[in-house]
């Protein structure tokens, strides 16, 4: 649970870091994607809006021509793709290839949905007419390229700054990946290693009951204590660490078997607080769970019902057919410390020792197999433990 | 008296000095090995029981030694002694061919028991103790024959003799075979001698019981 534990942080602030990152640069590219856009497209209109004042000379000329040579026929210059038309100085329609519903005429040139249109004062006045307007068809090519090519651009520029967004967390994260893992790995080598000495101590004092009449019996036992403590302080952080990849054996378990046999395994410690043991278990309760899990779930319950328990104190063990109640006599928990008290490393009581992963545990436990886990607690009177299934 | 011999393969002294210990007490004959291939010579020299088999040991671990050993031929019963942390590699240790594990750290108790289980399951039997006709009963954890409850004198060679016809009921058992597991590697085996022991054997479980195989060896049947 550790190693996911750390994946998990290590991919929030990852994603965050991804998240900050790329959404400035896309800012960023986006800004000056559209002032670009904005100043190609401002230059594009002007030199279309330049090609219609050269027009627009050039049909001036020809007016002018047309007004000199006084011919015959008046013929108006009509210049596909230009269209023009003349006005009078009271901005009245006379002649032209076209006639725009209404002209804005405070402006020499502007366009008007996609058409282009230019004003051009006439000095003089040739034909009566004193301006000319000249027309034509916004060319859209040059526009709709730059458009393609600014959200080409966001487009890539987005997908290599998310990639080098990407690249750049991983490089930011892998020393930190490395160190968690060179933590992992220490934590494994150290349980693993603390194994044989444990089982040789444990195995030794066992050894020592068996074969002689030991008289530092008291001596003895608190070693024993000792070694237990020190055991499952082990089983418990290999459970931690093994929990994610551990292959679970599901099987019908003996529970009333094994509540007696883990009460049967913590005796000496019960003893040893002098605590008073009321066992109250129904026969034959059997749950489908994976042994080890039910071990630790069980040892762990215990183990806080006699740490936290009081010397000469109560310890309450009761099994129905659909419940495990543990009841202590014990400091008890206050009320706004008990929703706390589930969480990794946290203890009730800072005083006793421990890595307070215990609860962690058996509500990892109680969660994989659907359990219901409750605390009641009266602070300094008791605490009540219920697992319903 | 006759003894069940147990290979115990675990590189820390202390441990395998207590399990040595713990498992002499409990009336077995105990090899101890510190590396792989000290545990190999055991197992050429001595006609092993039980194999006790620590996974992370000098030159090969665990695994690797008893898919050589079963390679070879060889299914002389093994049990693991791993941690949790090994608790997946239990799998690949079943398909090697191990017949238990039992995890570190470990009581001696469980530990006894689980050894006692797999040394019964070597004579096809679910009770510690065989049944032979006529009163006569051989427990199998102790290797000694009683008859009608009263201890039946046996030599040791006589007594590992039957265990040998038991575990291998209605098998051929060459006198190769015979000769390997009744005698140690620095004795020298005797045809007289084992033909003293079928005898002893005949008189006490019945003519019929032992078959001679001429030339070749001895089968035990049942019936």
């Amino acid at each position: 649970m550790w190693v996911t534990d750390m994946l998990q942080s290590e991919k929030r602030s990852l994603f965050r870091f991804l998240g900050i990152y790329l959404s400035s640069t896309f800012l960023l590219f986006f800004l000056a994607t559209v002032i670009f856009y904005a100043f190609q497209k401002h230059q594009i209109i002007d030199a279309q809006k330049d090609k219609l004042k050269q027009e627009a000379v050039k049909i001036t000329a020809e007016l002018t021509l047309l007004h000199e040579t006084f011919s015959s026929s008046l013929i108006y210059p009509y210049k596909e793709p230009f269209k023009s038309a003349i006005y009078n100085l009271d901005r009245e329609y006379i002649f032209g290839s076209f006639k725009p519903k209404h002209l804005v005429w405070d402006k020499e040139a502007y366009q008007e949905s996609n058409q282009l249109i230019y004003i051009h004062a006439l000095h003089p006045y040739y034909l009566g007419a004193s301006y000319l307007v000249v027309s034509t068809k916004l060319d859209a090519k040059p526009l709709n390229d730059l458009f393609t090519i600014s959200i080409l651009f966001i487009v890539i520029a987005g997908l290599f700054f998310t990639l080098l967004g990407f690249f750049l967390g991983k490089l930011f994260i892998m020393p930190m990946k490395e160190s968690m893992e060179s933590m992992n790995r220490f934590i494994e080598d150290t349980t693993h290693e603390l194994n044989t000495p444990i089982s040789t101590i444990l195995t030794n004092i066992e050894l020592m009951d068996a074969l002689y009449d030991c008289e530092g019996k008291t001596e003895m036992r608190r070693i024993e204590i000792a070694s237990k403590t020190l055991s499952r302080l082990y089983e418990d952080l290999s459970y931690l660490k093994l929990n994610h990849n551990y292959h679970r054996q599901i099987e019908r378990v003996d529970f009333t078997g094994l509540l007696y046999d883990r009460i049967e395994y913590f005796h000496t410690l019960i003893e040893a607080k002098k605590i008073y043991l009321k066992v109250n278990l129904a026969e034959a309760i059997t749950l489908d769970i994976d042994k080890n899990d039910a071990i630790r779930m069980v040892d762990n319950l215990l183990s806080n019902a006699i740490k936290y328990n009081r010397k000469e104190g109560n310890l309450e063990v009761t099994l129905t057919d659909e419940k495990l109640r543990i009841k202590n006599s014990g400091m008890g928990i206050k009320k706004e410390e008990i929703k706390h008290i589930q969480h990794r490393f946290k203890r009730a009581n800072r005083s006793e020792g421990g890595f307070g992963i215990g609860l962690d545990i058996v509500g990892q436990v109680v969660k994989r197999y659907g359990f219901n886990f409750k605390i009641f607690s009266t602070y300094t009177k008791h605490t009540e433990v219920l697992i319903t299934w | 008296m006759a003894q069940q011999n147990i290979l115990l393969l675990e590189d820390d002294i202390q441990l395998n000095d207590t399990v040595k210990q713990f498992l002499s007490y409990s009336g077995y004959k105990v090899y101890s090995a510190y590396d792989a291939f000290q545990a190999k010579d055991i197992l050429y020299e001595r006609s092993i029981d039980l194999m006790l088999l620590d996974v992370k040991v000098p030159h090969q671990n665990g695994f690797d030694f008893l898919a050589g050993v079963r390679n070879e031929g060889d299914i002389t019963p093994a049990i693991f002694i791993t941690s949790l942390n090994a608790v997946d590699d239990v799998t690949k240790g079943f398909d090697i061919g191990c017949d238990d594990y039992i995890r570190k750290p470990f009581a001696l108790k469980e530990l006894l028991a689980r050894v006692e289980l797999v040394l019964k399951r070597n004579f096809k039997t679910h009770s510690y103790q065989i049944d032979l006709d006529n009163g006569y009963l051989f427990d199998v954890k102790g290797l000694f024959l009683t008859h009608n409850k009263l201890k039946v004198s046996l030599k040791t060679k006589e007594a590992k003799l039957l265990a040998l016809f038991l575990k291998n009921s209605r098998e051929l058992l060459t006198y190769e075979k015979i000769f390997d597991v009744l005698w140690e590697y620095d004795e020298t085996p005797s045809q007289g001698s084992l033909r003293a022991y079928i005898n002893t054997l005949r008189h006490i479980l019945g003519k019929n019981k032992i078959e001679t195989v001429k030339y070749v060896g001895y089968r035990y049947v049942a019936e």
